[in-house]
C-alpha cells in the first residue's frame, strides 16, 4: 500500500485495485445471436424513481417494441415488452435488485419476433432537433446503463440555472469480471460516438470526453482514430482502479472538478454517460427502437463457457446459466460485479433487469466469519469519498443512527471498495446500508 | 498578619457582594415552574422509553400538565402510575386493561431460501433478497426484538422464535416498532385466542413453505358465533373488540393456526422457570 508507484494516468484519490479483475475471462467472447426465451418477465420498476404503470392486461397481445409501461412522475421510465407474444399475467415478482415481490408484466412469446407499428423506423439524424432527441431518448425508456438506471431524458433536462458544457462518456468499466461495455465498444464504436454527438446536441453542449481505463488500450486507440477530426471529443486513458467509472472519480481524473458526495454532476457543469446508454440513445433515435435488449457478461468459476450474451430483457437466468453451461456446484450467483453487484436468493425467480450488466456465477464462494474492527485504517485509505467507512460500521453495529449521520453516511455511495480490503472482513457496507434503511424509516415517520 | 486580614476581608466584601446580587438575581429571574411536573416525573418509571409518545418521562410530565398527554398515558406505569399521577393533578383515572406484546408466528420447519452470512440483525437481513427465510412473512429469530426491549421481558425461545415473559411486559410497543415484518402485536392480555400467522401467500402456496400456516380455508370465519374472524387477503384476522376468546375457531383449525394462548402461556412461563 506505501510502496505504491504514483501512476502518470488520470485518476482520483483512494480506491483499490483488485489482483485479478477476471475480465481475460470473457474479454473476447463475443455475443452470439440473441438468447430468445420463452417467457419474460417484465419489471415495471426497472429504474430509479417511481414504477411505471402497467398498460397491458392478462390475455392482450403485444408485439416486440410495444409499450407495455407508462412512465409516472418526474423520475420515471417507459417499459416495452422485449419479445412478441400473449400477456399471461400481470403479478408481483421477486425483484432481482430489491429481493421484495415488485409488480412485473408475464409474457409468452409466440414465433413471429417483428417490430410494433410505429417502431424499427430509420430517421435522418443530421436534421433531428434536440427536442425531439429528448422525446425519442424518454419514449424508449433509456435509463443509465452502468448501473444505476438513472432515467436518462431526465438527465438530460437540467434546471434552468445550470449549465453543462462537458458530456463526459464512461468507458472504463471499472467492475471486475465485466466486459459488456468493453464487446460493445469494440464491436459499435461509430454507433457510440453517434449517441454520444446526440447526447451533445441535445443539450446544446459542444465538448466531450471520453475516460477509458489502460486495460482496455484497444479501444482508445479506436476511439481515438474514429474522432481523430473532431477537436471537441477528448479521449483519455485512465489508471486501472475501482471505482474509476463512479461519477465523482470520473470527473476528478478526466475534468479534475470536485463536488460534495451528495451533489449531482451538474453542479460542476458536467453529465455522465455511460457507453452502453450511448449506444441505446443512437438506437433509438435513428431506427426508433426502444430499450429491449443489452449485452450481458456471464462470467465467472460456476460457468465452463463465460460469454457475453445479447440478451432481451427479462429473460430467466436459468436461460442464460444453461448456455454459459453452468457448473452443478454452484453457491452464488450475483447480479452485476463483484463488487457492487447484488447477490440472489434464487435460481429460479431471477430474471435480467435494464441495469443488469453482467451475473457473476461462483462456485466457491467464501463464507467470511467477520470480526472486531483491528483500527488498521485500510478502508479509510481506499474510500474515494475520504469518509471512515472504519468508524461507520461501529456506530451501525452499535445502531447509533445519528451518529452515522454525523459521520456524513448519507455520502457513502456503497462502492464496496472498504468490505474488499477489511481484513477483519466487516460487513461494512452491509452495515451502512442497513444504517441508511432505517433512518430512511426514521424520516418517513417525523 | 495584615496580608491575612486584608485577604480575608477583600473575599468577605466580594462575598457579601455577589451573595446580594444572586438572591435579587434568583428572585427577579425565577423561573416558574409548576411543580406537578416535578411530582409526576417522580412517580414515572423513568426508563425514557418513549412509548408513550412524548420525549422521555419529563416530557410526559410536562405534556400531562400542559394537558396535552393523558394522567394514564403511561403504559409502562400502568395503573398503578396511572393511579399517581390522576392524584397530582386532581383528575379520576378508569381501570384500563393491561396489554402485552404476542408474537404473531410459530413458524415451524420452514426452510431458508439461501445461506445468510450478513449482519445478525432482522431489519439488516430483512434487506437481504427480502430476508433468507423461505417464508416472506415469517419470523427470522435473529433477535432484534429481544435487543430492543429495555424491561428484559423478551428472549429467545429454543425454537428460534422470540418469547414474551408477560409479567414484565409493559406493551411500550418497542418489540413491535423494529420488527421488519411487524409480526408483534400488543392485545389486551384477557385475549387468549390469536392467528399466529402473517403469510399473506394464497393457501397452496403458504402450506408447502410452513406447516403451521394460515391457509385461508375460512373454517374459523364460518363457525366463530361473533363474527370476529374474517378472512382478508388470504389470512385470518380476529378483531380483538369482537372476540370472546370462546376458543371455537381453535377447535375446527386444520393447521393449528389459531391457538388458544392459555396453553402456551403455561409452557413459556415453565421455560423462564427452567
Amino acid at each position: 500500500m506505501l510502496t505504491r508507484v504514483k501512476s502518470k494516468l488520470k485518476t482520483f484519490v483512494g480506491g483499490i485495485h483488485p489482483a485479478d479483475d477476471g475480465k481475460s475471462l470473457t474479454r473476447d467472447r463475443k455475443e452470439v445471436t440473441p438468447l430468445l426465451p420463452k417467457t419474460v418477465y417484465l419489471f415495471m420498476s426497472q429504474h430509479i424513481g417511481a414504477p411505471a404503470k402497467p398498460m397491458v392486461k392478462k390475455g392482450d397481445i403485444v408485439k416486440k417494441g410495444q409499450l407495455i409501461g407508462e412512465l409516472q412522475g418526474f423520475i420515471s421510465a417507459n417499459v416495452h415488452a422485449s419479445v412478441s407474444g400473449k400477456v399471461v399475467d400481470v403479478i408481483p415478482w421477486p425483484h432481482p435488485v430489491t429481493g421484495m415481490k415488485s409488480p412485473a408484466v408475464i409474457i409468452e412469446r409466440t414465433e413471429d419476433d417483428t417490430w410494433a407499428e410505429g417502431t424499427d423506423i430509420v430517421s435522418d439524424i443530421d436534421s433531428i432537433s434536440p427536442e425531439e432527441i429528448k422525446q425519442r431518448i424518454q419514449w424508449a425508456g433509456i435509463v443509465g446503463l452502468g448501473g444505476a438506471t438513472f432515467p436518462t431524458h431526465v438527465k438530460l433536462t437540467p434546471p434552468k440555472d445550470k449549465t453543462i458544457d462537458t458530456i463526459v462518456m464512461n468507458g472504463a468499466e471499472c467492475e471486475p469480471f465485466l466486459t459488456c461495455d468493453y464487446r460493445l465498444m469494440m464491436d459499435k464504436p461509430h454507433e457510440i460516438i453517434q449517441g454520444l454527438r446526440l447526447v451533445m446536441k441535445c443539450l446544446g453542449c459542444r465538448k466531450a470526453h471520453i475516460g477509458i481505463e489502460e486495460n482496455k488500450e484497444d479501444v482508445y486507440r479506436l476511439f481515438k482514430d474514429i474522432v481523430s477530426n473532431d477537436p471537441n471529443i477528448r479521449i483519455d486513458l485512465l489508471e486501472v482502479k475501482y471505482p474509476q467509472g463512479a461519477e465523482h472519480q470520473l470527473i476528478k481524473a478526466l475534468l479534475n472538478r470536485e463536488f460534495k458526495p451528495t451533489q449531482l454532476p451538474l453542479e460542476v457543469g458536467a453529465i455522465v454517460v455511460n457507453v452502453g446508454t450511448a449506444f441505446a440513445v443512437y438506437e433509438a433515435v435513428k431506427f426508433k427502437k426502444p430499450l429491449i435488449q443489452r449485452i450481458i457478461t456471464v462470467t465467472g468459476n460456476g460457468v465452463e463457457r463465460p460469454q457475453n450474451f445479447l440478451v432481451r430483457l427479462g429473460t430467466p437466468v436459468k436461460l442464460l446459466l444453461e448456455a454459459a453451461q453452468v457448473t452443478p456446484d454452484v453457491n452464488k450467483i450475483i447480479f452485476g460485479g463483484p463488487m457492487m453487484g447484488i447477490s440472489q436468493a434464487s435460481i429460479d425467480a431471477a430474471v435480467t433487469v435494464k441495469g443488469t450488466g453482467g451475473i457473476l456465477v461462483q462456485r466457491d464462494a467464501h463464507q467470511w466469519e467477520s470480526h472486531a474492527c483491528i483500527r488498521c485504517g485500510r478502508c479509510v485509505d481506499s474510500c474515494p469519498y475520504g469518509l471512515n467507512p472504519s468508524e461507520l460500521s461501529i456506530v451501525c453495529e452499535a445502531k447509533e443512527f445519528n451518529l452515522a449521520l454525523e459521520n456524513n453516511i448519507m455520502e457513502c455511495k456503497e462502492c464496496g471498495c472498504c468490505s474488499y480490503i477489511c481484513p477483519a472482513k466487516r460487513p461494512i457496507v452491509h452495515l451502512i446500508k442497513f444504517a441508511k434503511a432505517e433512518i430512511a424509516k426514521q424520516r418517513v415517520k417525523t | 498578619m495584615s496580608l491575612l486580614l486584608g485577604a480575608a476581608i477583600t473575599l468577605g466584601i466580594l462575598g457579601m457582594v455577589f451573595g446580594i446580587g444572586l438572591a435579587i438575581a434568583s428572585d427577579k429571574f425565577a423561573v416558574k415552574v409548576d411543580p406537578r411536573i416535578d411530582s409526576i416525573n417522580e412517580v414515572l418509571p423513568g426508563a425514557n422509553c418513549g412509548a408513550c409518545g412524548q420525549p422521555g418521562c419529563s416530557g410526559f410530565a410536562q405534556a400531562v400538565v400542559e394537558g396535552k398527554a393523558p394522567v394514564s398515558g403511561c403504559t409502562v406505569g400502568q395503573d398503578a402510575v396511572a393511579k399517581l399521577v390522576a392524584n397530582i393533578m386532581g383528575v379520576k383515572v378508569e381501570n384500563k386493561e393491561r396489554s402485552v406484546a404476542v408474537v404473531m408466528c410459530h413458524a415451524r420447519g420452514v426452510k431458508n431460501k439461501f445461506t445468510y452470512n450478513g449482519v445478525k440483525d432482522c431489519r439488516a437481513a430483512h434487506l437481504v433478497g427480502g430476508g433468507f427465510l423461505g417464508c416472506d412473512y415469517g419470523c427470522l429469530g435473529l433477535g432484534t426484538c429481544v435487543e430492543a426491549c429495555k424491561f428484559e421481558a423478551m428472549y429467545m425461545g429454543k425454537d428460534g422464535l422470540p418469547k414474551v415473559i408477560e409479567e414484565r411486559c409493559t406493551a411500550c410497543g418497542k418489540c413491535a416498532a423494529v420488527c421488519p415484518r411487524k409480526l408483534i402485536s400488543i392485545v389486551p392480555i384477557s385475549k387468549m385466542v390469536h392467528v399466529r400467522c402473517k403469510s399473506l401467500d394464497k393457501g397452496a402456496v403458504a402450506k408447502k413453505i410452513c406447516q403451521d400456516s394460515c391457509i385461508a380455508c375460512k373454517q374459523c370465519e364460518k363457525i366463530c358465533p361473533y363474527d370476529a374472524v374474517h378472512v382478508q387477503n388470504n389470512l385470518a384476522v380476529i378483531d380483538y373488540h369482537k372476540c370472546t376468546s370462546c376458543g371455537k375457531c381453535v377447535e375446527v383449525c386444520p393447521n393449528h393456526t389459531i391457538i388458544n394462548y392459555a396453553h402456551e402461556r403455561s409452557r413459556d412461563k415453565q421455560a423462564v422457570l427452567i
